[in-house]
């Protein structure tokens, strides 16, 4: 028998097996749980009112006849919730037949890099060809598909064959995959019907799709973050180190966008360790701006020379410096960093 | 003539549909993915890569997957 025939044959085996499971048991999924406490409070509160009645307490059965209609209402929405969470019944139209689905066994033979019929098993699996997203190599990857689980929850994994995880988290082998679980997203219903369906070259074609594909905007690990990356301290972007700026004063990484330097000594700044200069409105960071003498104005050591020069002239650099003098009385500027909000300056 | 048509698009949908005869890949998807652009899809027909010209038969299997699916996290 040629190996061709051999792999005919068990693709025509492996095709019955998943339709017999699709059109018997597979068509069902998990009862959702029903739970008895709702119906138990309401009988007991029935009780409780035929009790109330016979003894003639009239407003404590008012009170218990309003908490049986609150509690018949809440057993309705309940069971309707189980009618509604009840597995659907699909039709033994909607489920391929075995001709179709051993026609899609033929298919991915021609789609993937590799598949593998495991009838003992009851597995079925593929292997991609390696992907690589906005240039990070990530690897081909294996979907596993256990036909027997199908409609009993979870019935298909989805491995790294050649593992290259996020720095971060060794579980994460794909911005979309965690711990051999694919985060389906926008694909999610059209690979639940696929399955039911018993559609298998539409079920690995779409988590293909979805392995090929990246959504930066929700991702396990951003690939930006992939090899060490992190995000900026102030508005959160994914950056990557070669994209970071250290704060000098804190250490946190921050953004191009959100990093400044500090006008008078250079140092790079994030959002929370710059401040301005009230005066000329210059970026600097905290220990290079000092309080106006005898005010609680910030400003650079330019504006305060002025200031100075200025005051010796009796003309007001700014109008801040026409407030009355209050604070340290020797006229010393307190430094920035040694004053918190709510604190005031304290005479020597 | 009847044609199976597969859309994994969104919700997905799989069942027969009734086509013209002579009616090619390119006007069912046309017709049927009204906003999408054709080279954004994955165009099978009876399980093979199609051109957009080819003329459906009836009982074909016709599918559009979009070989763009954002996952999530």
């Amino acid at each position: 028998m040629s190996t061709k025939t051999i792999l005919l044959r068990r693709q025509i085996r492996t095709a019955v097996q998943i339709h017999s499971h699709l059109a018997g048991t597979g068509r069902f999924g998990p009862i959702p749980v029903l739970y008895d406490h709702e119906w138990q409070k309401l009988t007991n509160t029935v009780r409780r009112f035929e009790f109330a009645r016979e003894k003639g307490w009239q407003a404590a059965a008012d009170s218990l006849l309003t908490q049986i209609d609150l509690s018949a209402a809440s057993l309705g929405r309940r069971l309707d919730r189980f009618r509604h969470e009840l597995p659907r019944n699909p039709s033994p139209m909607q489920v391929s037949g075995p001709r179709d689905i051993a026609a899609d066994l033929a298919a991915l033979d021609q789609e993937f890099v590799e598949v593998q019929l495991n009838l003992q098993e009851k597995k079925l699996s593929v292997l991609t060809s390696p992907i690589e997203l906005e240039d990070t190599y990530l690897g081909p990857f294996r979907i596993r598909l256990h036909w027997e689980e199908i409609g009993q929850g979870p019935c298909y994994e989805v491995i790294a064959e050649d593992p290259h995880p996020a720095d971060a988290n060794d579980d994460v082998t794909h911005p979309h995959v965690s711990g051999e679980t694919l985060c389906e997203g926008e694909g999610s219903t059209a690979i639940r019907k696929a399955i039911a369906q018993g559609r298998l070259l539409d079920f690995f074609t779409l988590v293909k799709q979805i392995l090929e594909t990246y959504n930066p905007d929700s991702a396990y690990v951003s690939l930006s973050r992939w090899s060490g990356g992190r995000d900026c301290y102030d508005c959160g972007t994914s950056i990557s180190d070669e994209e970071s700026w250290c704060c000098s004063r804190c250490s946190e990484s921050v953004c191009d966008g959100c990093h400044s330097s500090c006008a008078a000594c250079d140092e790079t700044l994030c959002g929370g360790c710059s401040a301005s200069c009230q005066d000329c409105r210059g970026i600097l960071c905290r220990g290079c701006l000092e309080f106006r003498p005898g005010s609680r104005v910030l400003v650079c050591n330019d504006c305060l020379e002025k200031g100075e020069e200025s005051d010796d002239d009796e003309t007001p650099a700014s109008p801040e410096a026409e407030q009355p003098h209050e604070g340290c009385p020797c006229g010393a500027a307190a430094p920035a960093d040694s004053l918190r909000l709510e604190e005031t300056l304290v005479p020597a | 003539m009847k044609v199976l048509f597969i859309n994994n698009d969104g919700a997905g949908f799989a069942d027969y549909v009734e086509v013209e005869e002579g009616t090619t890949v390119r006007s069912l998807f046309k017709k049927e993915v009204p906003h999408g652009q054709p080279e954004g899809y994955l165009i099978r027909v009876n399980r093979q890569p199609a051109a957009a010209d080819q003329v459906l038969q009836d009982q074909d299997r016709v599918s559009f997957t979009a070989t763009k699916i954002e996952g999530a996290a």
